[in-house]
């Protein structure tokens, strides 16, 4: 599942092993990459059960991605070969 | 004299869930992952491999076949088109269909309390299969890996219905009993097809609609493997949307399908169906063109069109050749 957030036009994809670990998995993992979910209530529902529409908005910056292990240390360059004697 | 009790095969149920990797299958509860049918499902069995041998050397008869191999199955899982009536969220999805619209190679994308459905070309996170459990007769179907083709089709004034014929990987049948599902949304009641909004170009259609059948008419392959019992399952291949719509005739100088047909005309079909709020089915097809048209009798002395319009993308590169939204 993607979900395109309603203040802007990123798409964020749902990973499919959050999804398929339940509604409440995709909510935490949203709630992670610094996505709220925020019900927009029907006024002329009284006792408020029901939303008229569910807005996305990043709340906060997504995760910084993680650490990539040190890079090996670029290799020395080998000194030039020295000309062939003739 | 004593009789017997008979096995009884007018209940039936469905547990699914998406795949996590093609094949792998998945654990499903009767009270969570139950799609509600809207008719029996009726499991096709076959093998890619009967193993016959060569023909008897000293008979006209047959010698005994090898074991076969190869088990996969078809079955056209039918669900009726209706909304979940309450606002869509990340945990509040379209019901019965939102699993396998997306293993019918489609990805679901959720925006602002609205659930839209677009074809893909081979994603890169892979497409995604759905695992069934299907009851029925009395037994237990388990099949894996199973992709399908889909249908939307409204006949007459009564409730859409969507096919998913899936095709997939048979596990082994088993005496069971109908679990005791848990359905989603069960009292949500779908919208009949008697008040449809269906518009083609700039034409909104004032005569009567008869019928309408969307068919995505995917090709799903069978991977036959010389490994892994006989086969690896199945593959998504092209697709070929058409839209077939049965409606009475308009004054040409009003709607002419077949200057459109004629001139390879390309024009924007919507197809509403509106059950009340969050119960409501949007199809749009921006780049439609009629290909067949059939003069037909409707109601006995009517005239009729039926109108065959090929989905096609705006660009080689671009899905876009229809979508379907469950909308707010």
């Amino acid at each position: 599942m993607d979900i395109i957030l309603t203040d802007s036009t990123e798409r964020v994809s749902v990973p499919l092993e959050v999804e398929l670990k339940g509604r409440q998995a995709v909510l935490d993992w949203l709630t992670a990459q610094g996505i709220t979910e925020t019900r927009v209530v029907d006024p002329k529902d009284p006792t408020q059960t029901r939303a008229l529409r569910f807005d996305y908005t990043r709340t906060a910056p997504a995760p910084a991605p993680a650490p990539v292990p040190d890079a090996p240390a670029a290799e020395v360059a080998a000194p030039p070969e020295p000309p062939a004697e003739g | 004299m004593a009789v017997s009790t008979p096995i009884y095969n007018n209940v039936w149920a469905a547990l699914s869930k998406l795949e996590a990797s093609y094949g792998a299958g998945a654990a499903v509860t009767a009270g969570a992952d139950a799609q509600l049918l809207a008719d029996r499902c009726v499991v096709a069995t076959s093998f890619n491999d009967m193993g016959a041998r060569t023909a008897s050397a000293g008979t006209t008869g047959q010698v005994p076949n090898v074991a076969p191999s190869g088990k996969v199955a078809k079955t056209k899982l039918t669900v009726e088109g209706r909304g979940l009536g309450a606002a869509y969220g990340a945990s509040a999805f379209p019901p019965d269909l939102y699993l396998w619209l997306q293993a019918s190679g489609h990805l679901a994308t959720l925006s602002t309390g609205t659930y839209v459905f677009t074809p893909q070309s081979v994603p890169a996170a892979g497409y995604k299969s759905a695992y069934l459990e299907l009851y029925g007769d009395g037994m237990k179907f388990p099949i894996t890996g199973a992709l399908a083709d889909l249908v939307w089709r409204g006949e007459k004034t009564g409730v859409s219905l969507f096919d998913f014929d899936f095709s997939g990987i048979m596990g082994t049948e088993a005496e069971a009993a109908v679990p005791a599902a848990t359905y989603l949304a069960p009292t949500i009641y779908p919208p009949k097809a008697n008040n449809i909004a269906l518009a083609i170009g700039a034409y909104t259609v004032l005569r009567a609609v008869h019928s309408f059948v969307f068919k995505v008419n995917r090709k799903i392959a069978e991977r036959t493997d010389q490994q892994s019992g006989g086969t690896s399952g199945f593959a998504f291949g092209d697709r070929a949307p058409t839209l077939e719509l049965n409606i009475e005739r308009e004054a040409l100088g009003t709607f002419n399908p077949f200057a459109d047909r004629d001139a390879g005309t390309q024009k924007a079909i919507t197809l509403a169906l509106n059950g009340g709020s969050n119960n409501k089915i949007n199809f749009n097809a921006a780049q439609a063109q009629c290909t067949k048209i059939e003069n037909v009798t409707l109601s006995d002395a009517v005239a009729g069109l039926k109108l065959t319009y090929e989905l096609k993308t705006s660009s080689s590169v671009t899905d876009d050749d229809y979508s379907l939204t469950w909308a707010s």
